[in-house]
């Protein structure tokens, strides 16, 4: 197993301007508070706001001039982005990049990362704001799509073997116990092992996430101690420390386990996930998944209360690699 | 879904699903009986259940998943980002490693309080959940400025770490720090001093950041002002309605808090907290739901004892 | 007694080890599971189940891990036990593809479709090689034709293999590998925009081929059927489905298909063959899981106490061994809410004669309508004192509920009060001298029962829902093995957790209540679609459940025991005849078949009852005995949520109908119908 915590990863104030020296920062628009401020506390002379198509919001609803809109599924979209990224002069593999992945959607804040990495990339900086409250607490929801297909993330699938009787399918449950449910369901017949975000982002929110999770098939405390995992909800890297360990102890006991990551929880976990994934398992039996829905509610929360910025460093990603498969 | 059989199912999962079964059934309904159903006008039982049902316990393996935490993020995770950037951002892992295996050998963890203290205690799951050396662990007495040896002094050591598991008022880390710090940086003036707790209020943070003369104080979890019970701006009751109701908690706790506790009838200092751990209850949580009987209630039946039978 | 261990925490096949299968694997009815599988015969089967209904279950007994260790329990060799079979079971599951890769990614569909049927291919014939190169080891007979088997099974191929050992393992290696590519190619595809793989070999070769080889080449297996058991078909795309139909439809013996899906799985019956679609009764048989266990109400009961039973030997439960039908029924504390008995009375608190909330709120509504000229009959306090009084059983507060009842319904039909009292006393008199006498009355106490004890314990302010005993439980379950594993479980769990002592004695009624409160909950949230439909779904159930509730706890209810509703279907919207499909077919709604021709249009209307596992929500009934019938216009509008002023309006008309004293007409109507006392009497 690999140990991620070499990264950089800082607070970042709220009371004045960041100092960061981007040339290109990209946002996603949700709607919500903490991004439109974050946009306004970033600066770069070029600022890019995605704007998914499930939040169904206008274009003109976004506080900034660049709005991309992002099309079809996750590859074309992020493929799209990146064409039109080289169109406007922007050399990826040396400008300074900032990338606020608060209202991105999953699969693409993944497929990001890694098609950054193939076009020469060297180091991003990923920011996420917290909010104040959250609306509803542990009620709330962040899909609404009728729609909801669980696949593998583009670009993080894995192989298959037929002697599938080990399906190990490692969840981080979010708040939305329907999606939670929509991928119980997919993978019924993997054996489950959840990873809570703790320390949780606020302070009661662990608790609230395990009773949310909670159900008859949910495996409880005594009877599963290696099937609970905890990891800290705003660090990517503890995320992609714990899943390292989980899939190495795993492995261990039998090579040809097939995985399946769900990372629902906090975006800064996806993130995580699929650092892990870029470092640790390219060619290999690991995917990671997602409920897929065709619409998403936008923004579910109030104010900003703190802001990260992580440093992610494909070749600190290298040379882990490289030193893990000894 | 505020009713008295709603919160007992969600009182039963959480049981299940969080509080490791400290508070099984027929535990619930004995505390219970020593409220009444009404009282004033007040359905104490109704408001208790509420009360106890926003009870926030961390067990066994969330208490040494924590540490792991304390360890990385406030340890080890500085030393190596210092490193990295005292060598240009380097990612030189051998480097890296070994510098940080050098700086490692110059840190010296210990517990605040006397070596019952529960914080002390939790020191030895501290170092066997980040397999360090017990070397790396001495008591006061081993430090520089109080002994003579120089093992753990300016020679050997640059940081003096100080574990404890609850600051919730920072009267007791002020209070030692007046001592400790001082003595250690009389005989180690560049030493660094830090104060980690695993849990701390916001407010007792400030406090003991501004007059206690620790060089770094940080906790993994910390807990603002409205995890106070009754607090103004209270988290439990601040989108609630009829019949939970803030005030008539707060007088029922008051009331029963006054005639097992009298000193702190809404815990130490009224942190009015409802905050447990698997190897104790803090006593700055309600009394009501730690304290044992005594002979103007001797039917009393705590839910989370303070010192668990279990656990020692 | 009871151990304080839960028998029931393993809720789903899926968790439970081959062993585990074997040893709580319970026949229906006997043998009669060969019967429903037909695991030798030729022909394919498309087995449906809802969530929970065992068909994981059967599909995995079915298959080879399965046999083997029933024949090492019998000391067979494994070809003599196929053989004694008839048939091998090869198990596939559909998800473990991963297919929804297969589409996308920059290339064109017809790309994708011969990739995925080259990559089905390898994955079948990987299994089946799998499973030879565990038998052969064992079997002196398959080894020495090896060879010369894999010689043919490479002919097979339009670009054989070569250079690879010719015996399973080499065979399988090279499948392996291939397949292993293939997945790389695929998820690379998006950086390296083509495939350089070759298809080696023609759809089918495989799968078919080797069945053949098998059966001419070793003796044991002359006569032994290759069945692969396909499961979660809903896991693949409609396209995939298609070709999955082609090779049901161009299946060659030796082998046949068993396909497992979900009630909503199948997304197409077409096949690339002409684009011709598979017909149930012509390609395929079709078995529908949980129809089976639900349409034989004694068949359903044996096979789950069956199932009890064995979860309680399995993981010893009971102190007392071995475990019998009364046994299982003893271990939970049942009331006795029969009329006769006294356990309902001292429940309700043993209320003084004519004391009763009953009996108060009959005062009430008698002394209004009085007041206001809507009691038929009534003119004095004298009078109304009179009725009351006669409405007294002393100690039998359900017979009491049901002369009220009596009452209600003939003022509803405006008769004069008094009078019908006086007759309904004498009535209930007439039942008490002899019960088991053939009456009205009686039949009135039979259907009626349920819901008046509901009333009884409500007005009493007693929250429960009135289930109890293994029964009841069983009936709860509509047919589905899971939701009685998973009430069970929840109920053993809050038994365990209320117990004090070491063992538990009887499983309490109120552990019982909240176990099946529990699994109500778990079921409406666990067979939920997501979005709009979900929504959709669930309002209109969860505002059916508000209709028959108020029906049972009304004045007069329209219907007794009401859990369900008919319609003439054909008159439904579109959008209305979808949710109800959908909720058919997540277990929300149950059709019950047989519907009744409607007097008026001679047309035959579609019935529905609603999953009674949902009924302690509401603390409905959870016998099947009221339908009540509506209008097309009212189902569209119930399920449709954005309807919700129409519903309630909708709701309390149907209240009002059912209440005391107008019963849902005007106040004039009322007058008109009551402007003679004893013109509209009927004579006894």
């Amino acid at each position: 197993m690999i140990s991620y915590d070499y990264f950089y990863r800082d607070q970042l104030p709220l009371d004045r301007p960041w100092q960061c020296n981007w040339d290109l920062f990209i946002s996603a628009w949700d709607g919500s508070e903490r991004v439109r401020q974050t946009l306004q506390l970033a600066s770069a002379p070029l600022k890019i706001t995605l704007l998914h198509q499930e939040y169904g919001l206008s274009e003109a609803s976004v506080p900034t001039d660049r709005v991309f809109a992002l099309r079809g599924d996750e590859a074309e979209g992020i493929l799209e982005l990146v064409q039109t990224l080289e169109a406007l002069g922007v050399n990826l593999a040396t400008a300074r990049l900032g990338i606020d992945i608060t209202g991105m959607i999953r699969p693409h804040i993944a497929l990001l990362t890694k098609i950054l990495r193939a076009n020469g990339v060297q180091q991003f900086d990923a920011i996420y704001s917290e909010p104040i409250s959250y609306a509803e607490r542990e009620h709330t929801k962040f899909t609404s799509g009728d729609v909801i297909e669980v696949r593998e993330i583009i670009g993080f699938e894995g192989r298959n073997t037929i002697t599938n009787s080990r399906e190990v399918l490692i969840l981080a449950p979010g708040f939305d116990d329907a999606l939670l449910r929509e991928i119980v369901s997919h993978k019924e017949h993997a054996t489950k092992v959840e990873i809570f975000g703790l320390p949780s982002l606020q302070p009661d929110m662990y608790q609230h996430n395990v009773l949310k999770a909670l159900g008859p098939d949910t495996p409880l405390p005594e009877e599963t101690s290696d099937l609970r995992y905890f990891a800290t909800a705003c660090d990517p890297f503890a995320m992609a420390t714990e899943l390292s360990a989980i899939i190495a102890r795993h492995k261990r006991r039998d090579p040809n386990t097939r995985f399946y990551i769900a990372a629902l929880a906090t975006k800064i976990q996806t993130l995580g996930a699929a650092l892990f994934y870029l470092t640790e398992c390219e060619n290999s039996t690991v995917s990671l998944i997602y409920p897929f829905a065709s619409a998403h509610l936008p923004g579910p929360s109030v104010g900003i209360s703190r802001a990260w910025v992580y440093r992610i460093d494909f070749r600190l990603c290298d040379v882990l690699s490289r030193r893990g498969s000894h | 879904m505020l009713d008295e059989d709603s919160l007992r199912r969600k009182i039963r999962r959480l049981d299940e699903a969080v509080w490791e079964r400290r508070v099984p059934g027929h535990s619930l309904d004995d505390w219970l009986n020593s409220f009444s159903p009404s009282n004033h006008g007040i359905d104490e039982r109704l408001q208790m259940l509420y009360l106890l049902s926003n009870f926030l316990y961390f067990g066994v393996r969330e208490i040494r998943h924590l540490l792991r935490v304390l360890f990385g993020d406030l340890c080890r995770g500085p030393i190596l980002r210092e490193i990295r950037v005292n060598n240009h951002d380097t990612i030189d892992l051998d480097l890296i490693d070994r510098s940080y295996a050098v700086a490692l050998g110059r840190t010296r963890f210990l517990g605040v309080g006397n070596p019952s203290e529960s914080g002390v205690h939790l020191l030895y799951y501290f170092r066997q959940e980040n397999k360090l050396a017990p070397s790396l662990f001495i008591n006061q007495i081993q430090l520089p400025g109080v002994t003579v040896l120089e093992d753990h002094g300016p020679k050997h050591v640059d940081r003096y770490i100080f574990i404890d598991d609850l600051c919730a008022t920072g009267d007791q880390a002020i209070d030692y720090s007046q001592w400790v710090v001082q003595t250690i940086k009389r005989a180690h003036s560049k030493a660094l001093v830090a104060y980690f707790p695993l849990f701390a209020t916001t407010s007792a943070l400030k406090r003991v950041r501004r007059e206690a003369n620790f060089d770094r104080v940080a906790s993994v979890v910390e807990l603002d002002d409205t995890f106070r019970c009754f607090a103004d701006n209270s988290r439990f009751y601040s989108d609630v309605d009829a019949p939970i109701s803030r005030d008539a908690a707060r007088e029922t706790s008051l009331y029963y808090g006054s005639v097992l506790c009298p000193r702190h009838p809404l815990g130490y200092r009224e942190s009015q907290l409802a905050l447990g751990f698997s190897h104790n209850t803090p006593d700055n949580t309600l009394p009501i739901f730690w304290e044992e009987p005594n002979d103007l209630l001797p039917t009393w039946n705590p839910v989370f004892k303070r010192y668990s039978k279990l656990y020692s | 007694m009871l151990r304080k261990v839960n028998p029931f925490r393993v809720t789903k096949a899926v968790d439970l080890s081959d062993e585990e299968i074997e040893s709580l694997w319970i026949n229906v009815g006997g043998n009669d599971a060969d019967t429903l599988f037909q695991p030798k015969s030729l022909v394919p089967i498309l087995l449906m189940g809802g969530k929970g209904s065992g068909k994981t279950h059967w599909m995995r007994y079915y298959s080879y891990p399965l046999q083997l260790l029933r024949h090492k329990s019998e000391r067979l060799a494994p070809l003599a036990g196929l053989s004694r079979d008839g048939y091998i079971g090869i198990y596939v599951l559909l998800g473990g593809l991963n297919s929804e890769r297969f589409r996308g990614r920059g290339q064109s569909g017809e790309v994708w479709r011969s990739l995925f049927e080259y990559y089905f291919e390898l994955w079948l014939a990987q299994e089946l090689l799998h499973i030879l190169l565990n038998m052969v080891q064992e079997e002196p007979s398959l080894a020495a034709v090896e060879a010369g088997l894999c010689d043919e099974i490479c002919a097979l191929f339009d670009d054989p293999p070569h250079d690879i050992p010719k015996n399973f393992k080499g065979l399988l290696d090279w499948c392996a590998n291939a397949q292993r590519q293939l997945d790389s190619e695929v998820n690379n595809v998006l950086f390296t925009k083509s495939f350089s793989t070759r298809i080696r070999v023609t759809r089918g070769k495989l799968i078919f081929g080797i069945p053949k080889l098998l059966q001419a080449r070793v003796a044991e297996l002359q006569r032994v059927v290759f069945s692969y058991q396909l499961d979660e078909f809903e896991n693949i795309s409609e396209q995939q489905q298609k070709y999955i139909n082609s090779l049901v439809r161009e299946r060659q013996a030796p082998s046949t298909f068993r396909i497992g899906s979900r009630l909503y799985g199948v997304k197409t019956y077409q096949t690339y063959s002409d684009d011709e679609e598979n017909r149930e009764g012509s390609e395929f048989d079709r078995v529908v899981l949980d129809h089976r266990l639900r349409q034989d109400q004694r068949q359903w009961e044996e096979f789950a106490f069956r199932l009890i039973q064995r979860r309680l030997e399995v993981y010893g439960a009971l102190t007392d061994a071995p475990v019998s039908y009364d046994s299982v029924e003893r271990i939970f504390e049942v009331p006795d809410y029969s009329w006769s008995g006294h356990e309902l009375f001292k429940t309700i608190g043993s209320p003084a004669v004519g004391q009763a909330p009953h009996f108060k709120k009959l005062e009430e509504k008698l002394g209004h309508a009085m007041d206001g000229g809507s009691a038929p009959g009534l003119l004095n306090r004298n009078q109304l004192e009179e009725v009351l009084r006669c409405m007294i059983v002393e100690g039998r507060p359900l017979l009491e509920k049901i002369n009220i009842l009596l009452l209600y319904q003939e003022w509803a039909r405006g008769h004069s009060l008094p009078r019908a009292a006086a007759a309904i006393r004498d009535k209930a008199a007439e039942f008490l001298r002899d019960p088991r006498a053939r009456t009205s009355y009686a039949t009135k106490v039979q259907h009626f029962a349920s819901d008046m004890t509901a009333q009884l314990l409500r007005e009493a302010g007693k929250r429960q829902p009135l289930y109890f005993g293994i029964k009841a439980f069983i009936r709860m379950s509509e047919g589905l093995p899971r939701t009685l594993v998973v009430t069970l479980k929840n109920i053993w769990d809050w038994a365990i957790y209320k117990t004090r002592e070491e063992y538990i004695d009887k499983i309490t009624q109120d552990a019982q209540a909240q176990g099946v409160i529990d699994s109500s909950e778990w079921f409406m949230e666990t067979m939920r679609k997501p979005g709009h439909f979900g929504t959709a779904i669930r309002t209109g159930i969860e505002r059916f459940a508000r209709l028959f509730e108020g029906n049972r706890f009304s004045d007069k209810p329209t219907e007794c025991s009401l859990l369900g509703f008919s319609v003439r279907e054909r008159d439904l919207a579109d959008s209305t005849k979808e949710l109800i499909l959908m909720a058919e077919q997540r277990s929300f709604l149950i059709k019950i078949s047989h519907g009744e021709i409607d007097r008026n249009t001679q047309e035959r209307l579609a019935k529905f009852q609603l999953n009674a596992t949902l009924a302690p929500k509401w603390n409905l009934p959870i016998a099947r005995r009221g339908i009540a019938p509506f209008s097309p216009e009212d189902i569209d509008l119930i399920f449709d949520p954005d309807r919700n002023e129409q519903f309630e309006r909708l709701n309390r008309s149907w209240i009002e109908r059912m209440t005391a004293p107008n019963f849902g007409e005007s106040k004039r109507l009322r007058a008109a119908r009551q402007s003679g006392p004893g013109l509209f009497e009927h004579s006894k």
